[in-house]
């Protein structure tokens, strides 16, 4: 159909715009839009099509007429250091002539602006953000950019400078993204490169100070990364689980070391550290996972009254399984199937988004089932350090966000509170009910995931997390002191009325982790894990199941709200 | 004869193609624009046009104005002991500007076009076609207002090759397009603007001042919409008085004493910044969309009675860096360009070799959900079928496919807007088509959207696999129903309408009425005579006399307040 545009237009086939336009005109009069839609139609495609037909033939024969207006400039490391001052102020004298316009007073005054900023964003001394944004600002309300067409030449013209600034420019990212109206939500904004540029890297600019403003292991990791490659990361640090996410992350966000984002770090160190990281190694996740998950078993061994010795050999034992465990998979000797790699991190299948949370607690219910000899314990540690490899594996950042909220937290909820009113029942014996729950549980929190909660915790104003702590705190101790009145497991009456309670619990306590954020959210499992274990050896002390749970709830809840305080205190101060 | 109407927020008017021109109608006052407004008088009957405006301050309560703002949505206002949809209100002022074109001519009229802020979107549209209806008129065409005005001023330039931009602020809407004639076709390349924008916002601007310079007084009623009203007329007439001057006195009487407060152009200028920051961004969208910069413009065209505020034509000036054109009535350019398009719509001669395209000035579109990279589903993205500013009529189709195994139907929502997100756009409806289990992606599914001159839009989807076809044209519920329709007309027919030929006398009385609550002292004593002497003429019922005497009244008021702008 598209080669009889030509016949529809009643032309030879041309490149003259104002042949088409005319032969279109001339057509109109016949075929106008009142009386004949269909033919309209058919006609101004054909237009259309001609008119389009005109830029693809000038761009076949005028090879590559580079577009690429913004140079990219790889941003220099140094740049907030006074070497490369005067260079950059070379290229701004050779900028400052490139507007002829005449000089109406409004005009010079604007240059005169456009100049103060750029000597702030490139003269010697590092100006305070205050005076960048009111010189920025003073720019963007000279008089003159109200004509249109200075506006749209001042645009492209402080892009540029911002570009070429960062990261000294990093204030302004923002109220220029604001000024100049770059909005993603608007389906026809289509950015420059350097508005593309400049949006990215406000992006960028705003998760990191975002990450800096919670988070100590994120301040060490950018400075670190700022830093020249020789400087030392003492161990403590480099084996903090949260340095090393952090520092994925920051690395990943960073790109194949795109010009805008490195602005102000230094690529030395950025590519040492991502060759650091790209060799398999274990990471320290695992290497704390590795010391510290079999002291799980001498626990249960305590529980089975076994010998010193025997505990230490056991402990070794499943360490060395774990350790082994991860070599292998370090060295691709237990790899995933290369389908499932590429799964991950595309459209995660079903067992992929049973996340992390309802698989540990599968341990629970297992190692409670197996009966009490020298290798229960040491089963349930390497299924244990199976599982959590699975996950570790497995959970990646945005797999889940696609189940309602009210859905996700079920989902978080009703394994947990399996688990904890298991105790109601006769641990020895597995009934079909409980394996129905985990089946259930399971499904449900198909895509489950913590982000849910970090998300909605982001987004919750400061105030109102607090006070939803706090209230949660009083409702818990109200339910602690009620389960407190029952005595141990001889309440079959009262049964129903206990899941009920650990269900309010389970929902309510990622209130208090919603206030202290991702950190806590994970060491919470690992608590629980390790709490549940405990009670159950206190249980031959104290003699009820529920009230350690409870107990160990209102001492969680406590120390939550107490950090959050805290949290809460200081960062009103920081934020001043 | 089809008849060319301009429905405005605060004004309308009526005109016809007649012997080759325009004929602009007068109202039964004589003048060209009728106030778009409504009211109830004392004796239950309803009012149109001037003599409900210059109610307005004296009964509040009984008078409905601006409801163009709310066209489109279920708003209603209270008139007495009934209910008006903002559409009902609007169809009282078409009926009565069809009784003046009616009285003009001297015969039936039963087609109309009507003109629509270009950035009113479907819903408001179909309640203006609707307003058409309940007034018995047959919309032949709705028809964009700046299109219109450029329609006004392109009749003359036909010879030409130029392009210019129309910049319309009316009393409640501002558009703006741009436009491009070439060998006698008269093109529109691009409409934005902002349908909550106008003479009535800068209104605002000065209450709020009042407001705030007698607060105390003012503090117990600062809610109440006879304050408003008031204040808001006192606002009008400052700033009217500040198109010619550079100052001004807003004066109010509440509770029998009068506040003033002294304007300077400064000071309004200075206030209604914020106002005037909200003009350009339409501007610059208009001419990036139509592809042109400021410099390609030949003209650019003030269309709409704000855009006679000196502020609003600095800035005008000031995003150009020249002079915009007078060279059509603000008035009266929309209403001519609705003639003229009535005119093309009866196939005129004179009209022959005029053809104008328009374009949709909204994108049409489907949500559609994505799958992000980590398996993520991201919903409520909206994929547009036809963009915004694509010449209309148009037909345009896209193809989209099941997202899930097994996938047993497909939801389209119709939505129109500029957001990313649906969430942020007009909804218009919805399609559902069943579709054959497959695994994800196999099913593809056509969508094609048609939008044709009227803006009536039709949606078609197709399953190639299974020929199943589903079509939607989007109308309104009322649409849908024809006898209702056919039953509120008849219900708005039978109310009671004050008649043609006393309304200059109501008209009078009103205004003689509001003189007298806002003087106060002897001036008010003066009104109130001259009220009862009219009073007294009108009993006698002699046409002539009432006629003299209320020309005399007239004169007298005028001379108290200046002139009424009313
Ligand atoms: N001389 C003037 N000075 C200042 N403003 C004026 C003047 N004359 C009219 N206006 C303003 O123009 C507005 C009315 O303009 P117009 O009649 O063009 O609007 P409309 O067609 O009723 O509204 P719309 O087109 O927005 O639906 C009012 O807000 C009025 O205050
Ligand atoms: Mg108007």
């Amino acid at each position: 159909m598209s080669h009889d545009i030509w016949d529809v237009l009643g032309i030879e086939p041309t490149r003259d715009r104002d042949t088409i336009r005319r032969a279109y005109a001339r057509k109109l009069r016949v075929t106008n839009p009142e009386d004949d839609a269909e033919g309209f139609m058919r006609l101004r495609e054909a237009h259309d099509e001609a008119v389009a037909r005109i830029d693809w033939d000038w761009m076949w024969e005028e090879d590559e007429e580079g577009e690429d207006a913004d140079g990219g400039q790889a941003g220099d490391p140094h740049a907030a250091s006074p070497t490369l001052a005067p260079v950059a102020l070379a290229t701004m004298e050779r900028a400052l002539p490139a507007s002829p316009a005449p000089p109406t007073p409004e005009a010079e005054e604007l240059q005169a602006r456009i100049e103060r900023l750029e000597l702030l964003l490139r003269g010697y001394e590092i100006a305070p953000a205050a005076e960048l944004e009111a010189a920025f600002h003073a720019v963007l309300n000279a008089e003159a950019l109200e004509q249109i067409a200075v506006a749209d030449e001042v645009e492209a013209r402080l892009s540029h400078l911002l570009l070429e600034t960062a990261p000294r420019s990093d204030a302004l990212l923002a109220p220029a993204v604001d000024a100049f109206r770059w909005r993603r939500d608007d389906l026809h904004f289509e950015p420059s490169a350097a508005a593309e540029a400049i949006i990215q890297r406000r992006d960028f600019v705003e998760r990191r100070d975002r990450l800096l403003r919670n988070d100590d292991q994120a301040s060490a990791v950018v400075a670190v990364l700022q830093g020249p490659p020789t400087a030392k990361v003492p161990l403590w640090r480099r084996l903090n689980p949260r340095f090393e996410i952090v520092m994925k992350t920051l690395l990943e966000r960073l790109g194949a070391g795109d010009g805008v984002l490195m602005a102000g770090f230094d690529a030395e160190t950025v590519a040492l550290w991502r060759r650091r990281y790209e060799r398999p190694r274990l990471s320290s996740g695992m290497i704390w996972f590795t010391l510290g998950a079999p002291l799980l078993a001498p626990l249960i061994a305590a529980v089975n009254n076994l010998s010193p010795p025997t505990l230490l050999a056991v402990y070794l034992a499943t360490a060395g399984v774990i350790l082994a465990g991860q070599l292998f998979y370090l060295h691709g000797y237990l790899r995933l199937k290369t389908a499932w790699e590429i799964h991950r991190s595309w459209r995660a299948g079903a067992l992929e988004r049973i996340g992390w949370a309802p698989l540990s607690l599968v341990l629970l219910p297992v190692s409670a089932l197996l009966p009490d000899t020298l290798w229960s314990p040491l089963a349930v540690t390497g299924l244990g350090a199976l599982l959590l490899a699975w996950t570790y594996i497995t959970t990646d950042e945005a797999s889940g966000l696609a189940l309602p909220l009210h859905q996700r937290l079920l989902g978080q909820v009703v394994p947990f509170a399996w688990a904890l009113s298991l105790p109601l029942f006769d641990v020895d014996v597995i009934t079909p009910s409980m394996i129905l729950a985990l089946g259930v549980a399971a499904a449900v929190d198909f895509r489950g995931g913590t982000q849910v909660i970090q998300a909605w915790h982001l987004e919750m104003a400061k105030p109102l997390r607090l006070l939803g702590a706090l209230a949660f705190l009083a409702a818990v101790i109200v339910a602690g002191l009620a389960a407190w009145r029952m005595t141990g497991e001889t309440l079959p009456a009262w049964a129903p009325l206990c899941v009920a309670v650990v269900l309010a619990l389970a929902i309510g306590h990622r209130l208090p982790t919603a206030v202290l954020g991702e950190q806590l959210a994970q060491v919470r499992y690992y608590g629980m894990f390790v709490l549940f274990w405990l009670s159950r050896g206190l249980d031959v002390i104290v003699g009820s199941w529920l009230v350690i749970s409870t107990l160990w709830m209102l001492i969680g809840m406590a120390v939550g709200v107490i950090l959050s305080l805290t949290i809460e205190a200081r960062d009103r101060t920081s934020a001043r | 004869m089809i008849i060319g109407i301009d429905l405005g927020t605060t004004n309308s008017a009526v005109g016809v193609w007649r012997d080759g021109k325009v004929e602009l109608v007068p109202n039964s006052l004589g003048a060209v624009l009728t106030p778009s407004a409504v009211g109830l008088d004392n004796d239950g009957a309803l009012l149109v046009g001037l003599a409900a405006r210059e109610r307005r301050s004296t009964h509040p309560h009984l008078t409905a104005t601006t409801f163009k703002r709310y066209m489109g949505t279920t708003r209603a206002t209270r008139l007495g002991d009934k209910s008006y949809s903002p559409e009902e209100l609007s169809a009282l002022v078409l009926a009565r500007l069809k009784a003046d074109a009616e009285a003009y001519l001297g015969e039936p009229v039963r087609e109309a076009v009507i003109t629509v802020p270009a950035y009113f979107n479907d819903k408001q549209r179909k309640a203006t076609r609707r307003a058409g209806e309940l007034a018995g008129l047959k919309v032949e065409r709705l028809l964009n207002e700046p299109t219109a005005a450029a329609l006004a001023y392109g009749i003359h330039e036909l010879a030409d090759e130029t392009r210019f931009l129309v910049f319309d602020l009316g009393g409640g809407t501002f558009d703006v397009s741009v436009l491009e004639i070439f060998e006698g076709v008269i093109e529109v390349r691009s409409s934005t603007g902002d349908n909550r924008l106008g003479g009535e916002d800068f209104n605002k601007v000065l209450v709020d001042r009042m407001r705030a310079a007698h607060r105390e007084a003012f503090a117990a009623d600062l809610l109440g919409e006879a304050l408003t009203t008031r204040l808001d007329a006192a606002a009008e007439k400052a700033r009217r008085a500040l198109t010619t001057a550079d100052r001004a006195e807003m004066a109010v009487t509440w509770k029998d004493q009068a506040y003033t407060l002294e304007v300077t152009a400064e000071d309004f200028e200075a206030a209604a910044a914020p106002l005037l920051a909200k003009l350009k961004e339409p501007v610059t969208r208009a001419l990036r969309d139509g592809g042109l910069r400021p410099d390609d413009l030949k003209e650019i065209i003030l269309v709409g009675g704000a855009t006679r505020m000196p502020v609003v034509r600095r800035a005008v000036t000031r995003m150009f860096g020249r002079f915009p054109s007078t060279a059509v009535h603000p008035d009266e350019a929309v209403v001519i360009g609705a003639a003229i398009q009535a005119g093309l719509k009866s196939r005129d001669v004179a009209l022959k070799d005029v053809v104008m395209t328009d374009v949709c000035p909204y994108s049409l579109g489907v949500d559609v959900a994505e799958q992000g990279p980590g398996g993520a589903l991201r919903t409520g993205i909206f994929s547009p079928v036809i963009e915004r500013n694509t010449v209309v009529p148009a037909s345009r189709s896209k193809i989209f496919s099941t997202m899930q195994n097994g996938q047993r139907k497909v939801l389209f929502g119709i939505y129109q807007g500029e957001a990313r997100m649906v969430s942020e756009n007009v909804r218009l409806g919805e399609v559902e088509i069943p579709v054959p289990p497959a695994k994800a992606g196999e099913i593809s599914l056509e969508c094609r959207f048609s939008y044709d001159v009227n803006g009536l839009i039709e949606i078609d989807v197709l399953v190639p696999q299974t020929n199943e076809r589903r079509q939607l044209v989007i109308v309104d519920e009322d649409d849908r129903n024809a006898p209702d329709l056919e039953t509120r007309r008849a219900a708005l027919a039978a109310l009671k309408v004050n008649p043609r030929d006393t309304d200059a006398n109501r008209a009078a009385m009103a205004r003689a009425q509001r003189c007298y609550e806002m003087f106060l002292g002897d001036v008010r004593e003066h009104v109130g005579m001259l009220l009862s002497q009219f009073e007294g003429v009108l009993d006698g019922q002699d046409p002539r006399q009432i006629d003299a005497a209320r020309q005399q009244l007239l004169a007298a008021l005028d001379e108290l307040e200046g002139e009424s702008f009313l």
